[in-house]
């Protein structure tokens, strides 16, 4: 869990769109995550670093929500009354959600970068079942089908749920062979755990 | 049918017949120690010769509890799921002696045609005892067998969620060659040795270990591919020896805080059949050779980690104080190092290579020893400094070794000459089985920072290591 929030975290921070200031934080903030009953302390160091710690929360939490890197979406949370005043909890909530590139675009990103998948050996076709919209991936041979709603190819190629375990939930249907959905799911792995 | 001379007798039939032998359990080791095969009926089993019979691929493309890896892919395997082999060894086929019908042989993945596949633990170190011979040499090694022994069953420790373990120790004290806690487990391991026997594995010795109810078994040295061999077959003893009497045992590396199963590897090497890390003139009686190799073993060691210490709790064993070593140093008669070198005499010059965890696969480590020394060698490499006081405490500018799953494989996947000695392929597969590894623990959401062995890592490892 505190991979998957420090990557976010990461994002946010180095994303030129987010204008997001450290200083504009409060200097620690406290997490419990519904999931596991985990209750983490993110440290903000003036304006230069953050901390994840696991810890004990005592008090009220800061945040409390499903952060639980494997289910197949980003975190979904809810910031709580410490943050009453609507500036801190708009930070905050910048700082904690993950920033969603169009499935598109993502798939095309993702397809491009990852060394596993050879676009002269296979095209990879993606299939949005809400609107039919389709992206097409490299030339090759071997024909691999991906279909799945718009946000769960979404979630699938901005790096936040790994080909296999969405196809075992029933989220995606996949034409290919096991060993090319090995591929794509490895190469997912790599993008889910490029921050650690 | 094979005709030919088998083990003294005209023909594998006969020695069969000899042996009253019906049935035959064949017996391979997967990528995490495991012991897999299958009990085939005799007729069965001569039919499949020389290949074998047949067992889906996915037996060697599994973690530790034998979920197929679906994740990441090798190519042995087949695109939609198919077989492959398990080859006997036929050299290794014995009677079993407690069963009077029953024949044990030691098996390699092949493929269905019978060629090999270099993923295959053991054919893993036969592609290294060939390097080593090709360099002229050959090595003689042995381990010393580390577990407890607890006076429940396993069904028993399982319903209690591995709580309540009842060490077979007549003390409560953490003792060490303490012959009255030893007594309290010799029963046990008279019939353990009894079957050793049986099965042609010699043995030197055992005792009491330090952990309370732990039991050090050591073995007569062999050439590195005959004691892999007799450490899978002897674990495999020890567990059903267990099951009869009533007993458990585990191999399991931290099965309780404070204590660790490790499984130390003694070597030497060889020319011609001659030993050669003694030199009554080289300085302190070293050998250049065996400086070369001890350089190639401390160089690779935090990149062998992986291979050594295969699963999540065997990190918790490397920990300061706590008899493992957690620097990549070596010293002479230094239990505290990595390594161990004793340097005494010509006949019993050798390493103790300290690093291995009790559940490693015995396959692996070996193959991972052979191709660290033969990297030191091909570089004619030296040694750093050796280290003559404690290696434990010490100031962090002397580098750890990697102290978690994930962190050993990035040292090993760092390591380009070991990578390449071994195969970059099959490193590379065996890296990404280590990250599922780190990621079911971390999906199963334990506590990863838990101080002591969690629920998860008992059910993943306790049985099956």
């Amino acid at each position: 869990m505190e991979y998957h929030l420090a990557r976010i975290i990461r994002r946010n921070i180095e994303s030129p769109d987010q204008r997001l200031r450290l200083a504009d934080l409060l200097g620690t903030i406290s997490l419990r995550d519904s999931a596991s009953l985990r209750d983490l302390c993110i440290t903000i160091d003036d304006s230069t670093s953050i901390y994840i710690a696991e810890t004990r929360i005592t008090s009220v939490p800061d945040v409390i929500g499903n952060f639980d890197p494997f289910r197949g979406a980003p975190p979904q949370f809810q910031i709580l009354d410490r943050w009453r005043r609507p500036f801190f909890a708009k930070k905050l909530s910048k700082l904690l959600r993950p920033q969603l590139a169009p499935w598109k675009t993502a798939a095309e990103q993702f397809l491009t970068q990852a060394e596993q998948i050879d676009p002269r050996e296979m095209t990879i076709e993606s299939y949005c079942t809400d609107d039919g919209d389709v992206h097409a991936f490299g030339e090759g041979p071997q024909r691999i089908q991906i279909r799945g709603r718009h946000r769960t190819l979404a979630h699938l190629f901005n790096g936040y749920a790994l080909l296999i375990d969405e196809i075992l939930k029933g989220r995606i249907e996949c034409l290919a062979t096991m060993r090319n959905i090995a591929l794509i799911t490895d190469a997912c792995t790599d993008q889910w755990l490029e921050a650690l | 049918m094979n005709t030919e001379e088998f083990k003294g007798e005209a023909s594998l039939d006969a020695w069969l017949d000899r042996h009253h032998i019906n049935r035959i359990r064949t017996l391979a080791t997967d990528l995490n120690g495991g012991a897999l095969g299958k009990y085939c009926a005799r007729p069965k089993f001569v039919k499949g010769l020389p290949i074998g019979h047949n067992i889906a691929d996915v037996a060697l493309g599994s973690d530790s509890e034998h979920t197929p890896h679906l994740g990441f892919w090798h190519p042995f395997r087949q695109n939609v799921i198919g077989d492959i082999a398990l080859s006997p060894d036929l050299e290794t086929l014995v009677p079993d002696g407690k069963d009077p019908e029953l024949g044990q042989v030691i098996c390699d993945f092949t493929q269905l045609d019978g060629s090999p596949i270099s993923l295959c633990p053991r054919t893993k170190l036969k592609q290294q005892i060939e390097a080593l011979h090709a360099a002229g040499l050959s090595m003689i090694c042995t381990f010393e067998l580390e577990f407890f022994l607890y006076d429940n069953t396993f069904d028993e420790i399982a319903s209690s969620e591995y709580q309540g373990l009842k060490p077979v120790s007549a003390s409560p004290l953490q003792t060490i060659y303490l012959l009255r806690d030893s007594f309290r487990a010799q029963k046990f391991m008279a019939e353990v040795v009894k079957r050793l026997d049986w099965y042609g594995i010699p043995w030197e010795a055992w005792n009491n270990e330090n952990g309370n109810g732990q039991i050090e078994l050591n073995l007569v040295p062999a050439e590195p591919l005959t004691m892999a061999d007799r450490v899978i077959r002897a674990k495999t003893i020890i567990f059903e020896t267990a099951v009869e009497l009533g007993l458990a045992t585990t191999f399991m590396a931290h099965p309780q805080p404070g204590f660790s199963n490790g499984m130390h590897i003694h070597h030497s090497l060889k020319r011609q059949g001659d030993p050669i890390f003694f030199d009554a003139n080289a300085p302190d009686q070293r050998s250049e050779l065996l400086m070369h190799w001890l350089a190639g073993l401390v160089d690779t060691m935090p990149a062998s980690v992986s291979y050594l210490c295969p699963s999540i709790n065997a990190f918790r064993r490397l920990r300061e104080f706590a008899a493992p070593p957690v620097t990549a140093t070596w010293g002479e008669e230094n239990k505290s190092t990595g390594i161990r070198l004793i340097c005494d005499a010509p006949a019993t010059a050798r390493i103790e290579h300290r690093v291995g965890a009790g559940d490693l696969n015995p396959y692996h480590a070996l193959a991972v020893i052979i191709a660290g020394g033969l990297t030191g060698l091909t570089q004619k490499a030296s040694p750093p400094e050796e280290f003559t006081d404690l290696a434990w405490g010490i100031p962090e500018s002397v580098p750890r070794l990697p102290g978690d799953i994930m962190s050993a494989a990035k040292a090993l996947a760092s390591h380009d000459l070991l990578a390449s000695q071994l195969g970059v392929e099959d490193v590379t597969y065996w890296i990404k089985s280590r990250r599922h590894e780190w990621l079911t623990f971390h999906r199963a959401n334990p506590g990863p920072s838990s101080p002591t062995p969690t629920l998860w890592e008992y059910q993943r490892y306790f049985v099956i290591t």
